[in-house]
């Protein structure tokens, strides 16, 4: 398996109080509320937090997009997946994931992903996504032309990587009479694409599709909803598509704290994780879903789906729904390898810094998880794996 | 009275839903963000006096989808073909918000059917400096209080409705709604050049408490079409055809009267 650390990059300053004065800390929370002094601090050591990762022996960093908003300071990943280009020699640099079809213009995120491809030697995982639906508010992009339109824009990027330019491209949103871009990628044909999501229907069909076979990554969802997911990626491929997925097209994401004992984990996890799940992930329902986003059927699966997850969690309900992975080097060793017999997925993410999570506690959590869990993870491999048909039979029981 | 009140009739791809009642001069109905849902009281007074013409536009209510309109102006040329079909002369057009931008969308084109225009807390220019309210980020209770001046009876009208109306085709209606008017949110940044084209007499019917489009963007659309008369309606929001039906089918009427004299 490889195991990466992904990032969020909160402004862990937000107050915490907003509540009464604004809705949501995304598209509303005015911007007076962040200090760019304190960002400087920030952007600087969660920098240097992945690259502590990397030095430890992961597998690779992780880094995503958001918009407008205090939960995540990266509207644009690609800055981050840059200035971590140099400094992190070895592992890999997944930008979980880039926004395509929001740009006006994806090409040059095609370009730009080409060159940290090329500066890094070929260690960039692309990942697209159409963005939460908060970034449909905030970005001034049309929800009820997402799909179309993100589909156009990798179709575009897709061909921009592998077709020899110049040559012309006519969709319905994109229109160029000259793709040519310098530099290529140096991944051939282009680097891998993974597709996070919180399992949409449409995702998975689309990521699993033979043509794609892209990474289809499950995150912020009790364990059994992770389940249901990653086998349904493998449903989908054998039933729809007649081949057999491998395990490395699955991976799940999941915050991630390890501390010295159980209980220590816990009490020293307990507000910060809490913070993220009750404050900063608070959006409401039409900052979410906006008109078009998802068909009708999702909106309404999609609607139940978050409220299992957002609002008034405490440590214990996030452990217990297996939402969070808490505990003593020994226990989240064995819950994950745990998940891994039963589901295979040969990518893990931890989100090992979240909400207010201080800069010694968060350090704390990735030397115990890259040094104590990391390798145990990392020598697992689909011989100890149940097997999808096994993996059924026991999510059925 | 109503003789032939539902109508389903074929356009291009679209199988378009047209409510049709009354006999009179015929008058073009055109519906806003929320669709025709609950409309009727206000409709129903101008039917009395009017052959009263109310479609749902293509991916609302019970009309089917066009796959040729994306935007607004395909709208409005959607509309042109929809009165060569129906062979109507001398239209009076009645929008209201988003219906009222694609009235102008349509006399900007061919005004050459028409006879008249009326539009209510109109959508479709942008006046600078003047914030929109956005009808796509709030709660519905949120939408209430943005869209209405009187919210109790707002909040009646709308649990009438949700009683009545099947989720999925409120749903649909936003989702249309979002697909013309999200991006740039409820205009076109050319229509305001060519509204000199507009050379019907034409009433604008304003909310003086419209949320949504403030009374300055009635007033700009007056300066910009000639001879137009903008009215204002005190205690009324951005739903004047729902918050004051009587008013709303009283001023339509004195307005087209005074044309025929």
């Amino acid at each position: 398996m490889k195991v990466f650390m992904f990032h969020l990059m909160p402004y862990l300053y937000m107050d915490l109080e907003y509540k009464s004065k604004w809705r949501s800390p995304w598209v509303v929370m005015p911007n007076s509320e962040y200090d760019p002094v304190k960002g400087h601090e920030l952007y600087n050591r969660f920098l240097d937090e992945l690259e502590y990762a990397a030095e430890l022996g992961l597998d690779g960093v992780a880094v995503n997009e958001h918009h407008q908003t205090a939960y995540g300071l990266m509207p644009s990943p690609v800055v981050t997946a840059s200035a971590l280009s140099r400094r992190i020699k070895k592992a890999r640099i997944a930008i979980l994931g880039n926004a395509f079809g929001l740009r006006e213009h994806p090409l040059t995120l095609a370009e730009e992903h080409a060159m940290i491809d090329s500066i890094t030697g070929g260690r960039l995982i692309t990942g697209m996504v159409r963005g939460i639906g908060a970034e449909y508010h905030s970005m001034g992009a049309n929800p009820a032309l997402s799909h179309d339109r993100f589909h156009e824009a990798h179709d575009l990027v897709i061909q921009a990587w592998t077709r020899p330019g110049p040559f012309s491209f006519h969709g319905k949103y994109f229109n160029l009479e000259y793709v040519n871009p310098w530099p290529r990628p140096f991944q051939k044909p282009h680097p891998p694409i993974w597709c996070p999501s919180t399992g949409s229907a449409e995702t998975i069909e689309w990521a699993a599709h033979p043509d794609r076979k892209y990474v289809y990554l499950q995150n912020y969802s009790p364990v059994k909803s992770v389940a249901r997911f990653l086998n349904g990626y493998r449903e989908v491929a054998q039933t729809r598509y007649g081949y057999e997925a491998s395990s490395e097209q699955i991976g799940w994401a999941a915050p991630v704290y390890v501390g010295p004992t159980d209980e220590q984990a816990r009490d020293q996890a307990r507000v910060h994780i809490e913070s993220l799940f009750n404050k900063f992930l608070n959006l409401t329902f039409e900052m979410m879903f906006p008109p078009g986003y998802l068909s009708f059927d999702s909106a309404v699966r999609m609607a139940t789906h978050k409220k299992q997850i957002m609002g008034s969690q405490t440590v214990e309900s996030l452990i217990e729904q297996g939402v969070i992975i808490c505990g003593s080097p020994d226990t989240v060793r064995r819950t994950l390898t745990d998940a891994h017999r039963f589901l295979g997925f040969q990518s893990f993410l931890a989100l090992l810094q979240f909400g207010t999570l201080p800069r010694d506690l968060t350090e704390q959590n990735i030397r115990l998880f890259s040094t104590e869990v990391a390798p145990a993870l990392q020598a697992l491999t689909d011989r100890e794996y149940m097997g999808f048909e096994d993996s059924m039979k026991a999510m059925a029981a | 009275m109503p003789a032939r009140p539902d109508q389903l009739i074929t356009v291009g791809d679209c199988d378009l839903h047209v409510r049709r009642q009354g006999r009179g001069k015929p008058l073009l109905y055109l519906h806003g963000t929320e669709g025709l849902t609950g409309i009727a009281p206000g409709l129903g007074a101008l039917a009395r006096t009017f052959d009263l013409i109310a479609p749902d536009h293509p991916g609302y209510g019970l009309s089917g989808d066009a796959a040729a309109v994306d935007t607004m102006s395909d709208l409005a040329m959607f509309y042109l073909d929809v009165l060569d079909q129906m062979g109507l002369e001398q239209v009076h057009v009645v929008g209201h918000s988003m219906g009222g931008w694609l009235a102008l969308e349509i006399a900007v084109r061919n005004s050459h059917r028409l006879a008249s225009l009326t539009l209510v807390d109109s959508a479709g220019i942008h006046v600078q400096g003047v914030d929109k309210g956005d009808l796509f980020i709030c709660t519905p209770e949120e939408g209430l209080a943005l869209m209405n001046h009187d919210l109790e009876a707002a909040r009646v009208r709308h649990q009438a409705m949700v009683a009545e109306a099947d989720p999925r085709m409120v749903y649909r209606n936003r989702v249309t709604t979002a697909k013309l008017c999200w991006q740039p949110r409820l205009f076109n940044p050319s229509l305001a050049r060519w509204l000199h084209r507009v050379r019907l007499p034409t009433l604008l019917l304003w909310g003086e408490n419209d949320q949504v489009l403030p009374p300055a963007y009635g007033e700009a659309l007056s300066r910009a079409i000639a001879g137009s008369r903008l009215l204002t309606v005190p205690s009324c929001g951005h739903m004047l055809p729902f918050e004051q039906p009587d008013r709303f089918s009283g001023e339509v009427t004195t307005f087209i009267r005074s044309l025929a004299s």
